[in-house]
């Protein structure tokens, strides 16, 4: 920037004049962009109290409407906590995509991670390291068998698979025969929506007699053929639990198809929009929603407290349970399961 | 005829490398064999002709130990008698091309040469299978040009040669490895003029090393100039032996047809008129 | 006839289809290098679009560390491709062979013995389900490919009854901090060094011995490989334990990556590896192996996958950019070797800039098996 010449020097003539105001002018546009840029920075005084910061979010089965919907609490919890949320989603169930999917997103050095594990054990040393590296890590809707990460926010599966058997035993009046499908062998998750279902059962409702756990893979189709062989084989069937969303739909599918629909109630877990559909129509007795919304938004909320110090390590407790719903006709279209329960595939 | 007077009439006795006796071949209901009887000698060069059907492929995979006959001995040399049918050709010494060539299409003249025989590196152990690819190469180039070939170099895939160049490759790799004898089953059948020629010059060589050939053609024109006799089969039997010298073209195809030739409206001045 | 008047056949096949040139050599390294080549450069372009997040030394061991597993099996399946076989069971077989491992290990006690007889258990199991897979196709002579896609379900079953459902867990803690996620000099890990070890042995088998000849003569063609006497029976069944030996080692490192089992996963394991094999060069109907290319191609994949994530690509459009880096990895490594190697690449990519066709591509010689 030229040095500004004396204005005082000669009889300021016109173009002296411009020139000096033109050369001032320069100065206080200079000195307007260095306050404003300063005031915009972070950390500066001038902008939002709150510094803004990086948090990963790690998924996997990234298609799955219940994580769109975590997606969309997370997001606006970004969005109110001043939040960089970027988001990492393999697109199968397999826990060894998500650990590749993990390192990589270490590599970006966020401040801390959300992390939904697909295995209680595999990801135990990978949080660990990033833990004791100072990345702030929270898992969602799994979790992991030894506790290493700073919360862990689940639904309460087991209480969530009571409430389905609470819902089916009533409907079935205490008697009867159900049948149960599940996604796969040897994921906690599901083990705890079997187990509380069947549990309940048997205290509450011993005289309904609960058919061996089949196994549907989440595949609509082979859940349909398994639903089938069961309305074939067991003619009294009354009931079917589904503990996820395509197992649910492939046995609606197959009990629409033998006639069934008014005698055999299904119930399934979580609340999809394919699902509320079959709801609607009456394919499905009940829901049994998780809040994958509320999971998502608390805990981006709890990352960004944790690491603005808004709160200590030592006052948090190390499992947040998330509750469930149970949706039916009669409260479907209630403003608050409608608007926060349900599971959506775009955010609203 | 007699196949064995007539040779031991005209020609200087040869050392058999190999004969054939009696041997019977049954398929279903098609006799495929009836009796025949084949002696080839060392350094003799015989061609075997026939129609389609005569049993030439058959008598020589008998002849090499891929086919075992249901009666009939198979001689090797002047008294070896071998289980026909189930002696392994390669370890008797008798080499085979078949019509397919069997060469392994991706892998280089040398290592088509050598599969089954490979050179390993001396002083290291067996088991580890190192090959002496310097000492193999250099064999290789050694023997292709005994049979008069050349090749710029022996690391090409056999794919990319010409069909006469496979050819003599095929060739040149039973020969390498045959003690007695080989066995070509139509060597010239998909070949051009010039690469035939070629190809029968290389079974001369074959024969000028001191290994007998047994080779069915239809080229009756080649076969005339490069065999030393020629043994004509009809419907399984030896029918007509004849000295590839001494033999007409008209004589051999009456052999194979059981009549004169079926050729009608044959041009006027021509010998089959 | 005077043999020395013989013909010189290079001279007068001169107007043969297929002539071969005085100045022929051999182009054996080929595939590999331009597999290698796409690597790099898909690497290079990763970093420049992440700020060189991407060529770190942490990142780069990460592509090893998750390449490990994928190059075993990537060369396990290059030899039996070019033996004219195939194992689509190779995923299953991780999955068995990390089950059998693991409850080894589990009921054995102190971590050290534990994880070397674990590692025994594991290839053993490989190699048995590949020795069954042999068996199959040597003495029932069902197509190979009939034989694994059976055998993938049957080992899989074999493992879901092993442990009814629950992958296997309590494996020792020091396996996976001193092994699986451990590092050589905090930059190699020792799962990779494992996989580069079983690389450089596999190279060696393949060029210098008369195993990896006859391998490349069985896909090539089985009767030539048949009538020069080679037995036929032992080399299949050699290759097929050697195939589930690899599978082996990769379901002991997965079993000390993750200490645990991975019952669902792997299920695109022998797609993956075929695939890797077959982008680096070896030919998926035989005849043709490049052990470099398939290490290459292992790590394509796994470049991609890691690449696309530090980039920040959401996960459908990462499938989308696999699909389309594939196809193109293939064809510059096809252009690369068109042309019989006897027109140098350098003449052969003028050509193409500048309009002309290149040389003639050498007659395809396919060898269907089915």
């Amino acid at each position: 920037m030229r040095k500004p010449k004396s204005l005082l020097q000669n009889r300021p003539g016109k173009t002296e004049l411009i020139r000096g105001l033109r050369t001032s002018g320069n100065a206080v546009c200079f000195a307007m962009v260095v306050a404003v840029g300063t005031a915009l920075t972070p950390g500066s005084g001038w902008t939002k109290a709150a510094p803004r910061l990086n948090i990963a979010f790690v998924v996997a089965d990234s298609a799955d409407p219940f994580y769109l919907t975590m997606k969309c609490g997370a997001m606006k919890a970004a969005a109110e906590m001043n939040v960089d949320l970027s988001w990492q989603g393999s697109t199968s169930v397999d826990y060894a995509p998500e650990i590749s999917i993990l390192h990589a997103v270490e590599l970006k050095k966020p401040q801390g991670i959300v992390l939904a594990p697909f295995s209680p054990t595999a990801f135990i040393a990978p949080v660990k390291a990033l833990m004791d590296a100072g990345t702030a890590v929270v898992t969602v809707d799994g979790n992991l068998a030894q506790k290493v990460e700073l919360q862990n926010i689940h639904t309460d599966n087991a209480g969530a698979g009571a409430s389905a058997a609470d819902m089916l035993g009533e409907a079935l009046h205490g008697e009867g025969t159900v049948g149960v499908i599940t996604f796969q062998p040897g994921i906690p998750v599901e083990i705890a929506r079997v187990n509380g279902f069947v549990d309940e059962m048997h205290k509450r409702f011993p005289h309904v007699k609960v058919l061996a756990t089949q196994y549907g893979g989440a595949d609509a189709g082979k859940s349909a053929t398994i639903t089938s062989g069961l309305l074939a084989s067991h003619p009294d069937i009354a009931g079917i639990y589904a503990t996820d969303t395509n197992d649910a739909e492939g046995a609606a599918s197959a009990v629409r198809a033998a006639g069934d629909a008014a005698k055999v109630k299904v119930v399934a877990y979580d609340a999809a929009p394919e699902e509320v559909k079959a709801l609607r129509s009456g394919l499905f007795s009940a829901l049994v929603a998780q809040e994958p919304y509320q999971e998502g938004y608390r805990a981006v909320e709890l990352l960004a407290k944790y690491l603005r110090h808004e709160i200590t390590k030592e006052e948090i407790p190390y499992l947040y349970q998330t509750g469930d719903v149970v949706v039916t006709k009669a409260n479907v279209d209630s403003p608050t399961v409608a608007h926060t329960i349900l599971y959506e595939s775009t955010c609203s | 005829m007699d196949p064995n007077t007539a040779s031991s009439q005209s020609e200087p006795r040869r050392p058999a490398a190999i004969t054939a006796r009696d041997v019977r071949k049954r398929y279903g209901h098609v006799e495929a064999l009836r009796g025949a009887s084949l002696s080839v000698g060392l350094g003799e060069i015989v061609a075997l002709v026939g129609d389609n059907g005569a049993g030439k492929s058959t008598l020589m995979k008998v002849m090499c130990g891929a086919v075992s006959p249901d009666a009939g001995k198979v001689v090797l040399g002047d008294n070896e008698v071998v289980e026909a049918g189930r002696f392994n050709a390669a370890e008797q010494g008798v080499g085979v091309v078949y019509q397919d060539l069997a060469l392994a299409p991706h892998l280089s003249v040398l290592e088509n040469v050598y599969l089954g025989h490979e050179t390993l590196s001396a002083g290291r152990p067996r088991w580890l299978g190192l090959l002496d690819r310097r000492t193999m190469a250099v064999e290789t180039q050694a023997a292709l040009q005994r049979l008069g070939i050349r090749l710029p170099t022996v690391q090409v895939p056999v794919s990319l040669l010409s069909g006469g160049q496979r050819q003599a490759v095929a060739i040149a790799r039973a020969v390498k490895w045959a003690r007695r004898i080989v066995l070509l089953d139509e060597p010239t059948a998909s070949l051009g003029t010039r690469q035939s020629d070629i190809v029968m010059n290389l079974v001369h060589n074959v024969a000028e090393q001191g290994l007998g050939v047994l080779l069915i053609s239809h080229d009756m024109e080649r076969l005339a100039r490069v065999a030393d006799r020629i043994v004509v089969m009809r419907r399984g039997a030896i029918v007509a032996e004849f000295l590839a010298r001494s033999a007409t073209l008209a004589q051999i195809v009456e052999a194979m047809l059981g009549g004169a030739s079926q050729l009608t409206h044959p041009r006027a001045g021509t010998s089959a008129a | 006839m005077n043999s020395g008047a013989i013909s010189d056949l290079t001279d007068q096949d001169q107007n043969d289809s297929l002539v071969l040139p005085a100045n022929w050599r051999p182009r054996t390294a080929g595939p590999a290098l331009s597999i290698f080549a796409v690597d790099v450069a898909v690497v290079l372009i990763f970093s420049l679009l992440s700020g060189f997040v991407f060529l770190a030394p942490q990142s780069l061991s990460n592509i090893a560390l998750d390449g490990s597993e994928s190059v075993l099996l990537c060369i396990g399946s290059a030899f039996l491709l070019g033996a004219g076989e195939i194992d689509i069971s190779i995923g299953a077989n991780v999955i068995l062979s990390s089950v059998v491992g693991g409850k080894t290990m589990a009921a054995l006690g102190s971590p050290l013995t534990a994880s070397l007889i674990g590692a025994c258990a594991c290839i053993l199991c490989g190699a048995a389900v590949g020795a069954f897979n042999a068996l199959v196709v040597i003495r029932l002579r069902v197509t190979s490919f009939i034989t694994t896609l059976a055998s993938l379900g049957i080992v899989t079953g074999i493992a879901y009854v092993l442990t009814n459902g629950y992958n296997v867990s309590n494996v020792p803690l020091g396996l996976q901090s001193d092994f699986g996620v451990a590092k050589l000099g905090d930059l190699l890990p020792y799962p990779a060094l494992i996989a580069l070890a079983f690389a450089l042995a596999a190279w060696f088998v393949l060029s210098h011995t008369r195993f990896g000849l006859h391998t490349l003569a069985l896909g090539s063609s089985r009767e030539a490989a048949v009538r020069a006497g080679i037995d036929v029976h032992s080399r299949l069944m050699a290759l097929f334990m050697l195939a589930g030996g690899a599978a082996g080692v990769s379901g002991f490192i997965d079993l000390s990556r993750y200490a645990s089992t991975n019952l669902s996963g792997h299920q695109t394991d022998a797609l993956a590896a075929i695939a890797g094999a077959v982008i680096g060069g070896t030919n998926l109907f035989g005849g043709r192996i490049s052990i470099g290319g398939a290490v290459f191609g292992a790590l394509l994949a796994v470049i991609l996958q890691d690449g696309l994530v530090v980039v920040g690509l959401a996960a459908f459009y990462q499938l989308i950019a696999v699909g389309i880096v594939l196809i193109a990895a293939v064809s510059v490594r096809e252009f690369a070797q068109s042309g019989d190697s006897t027109v140098p690449f350098s003449s052969r990519l003028m050509a193409l800039l500048y309009g002309h066709a290149p040389t003639k591509a050498h007659a395809p010689v396919g060898n269907w098996r089915v």
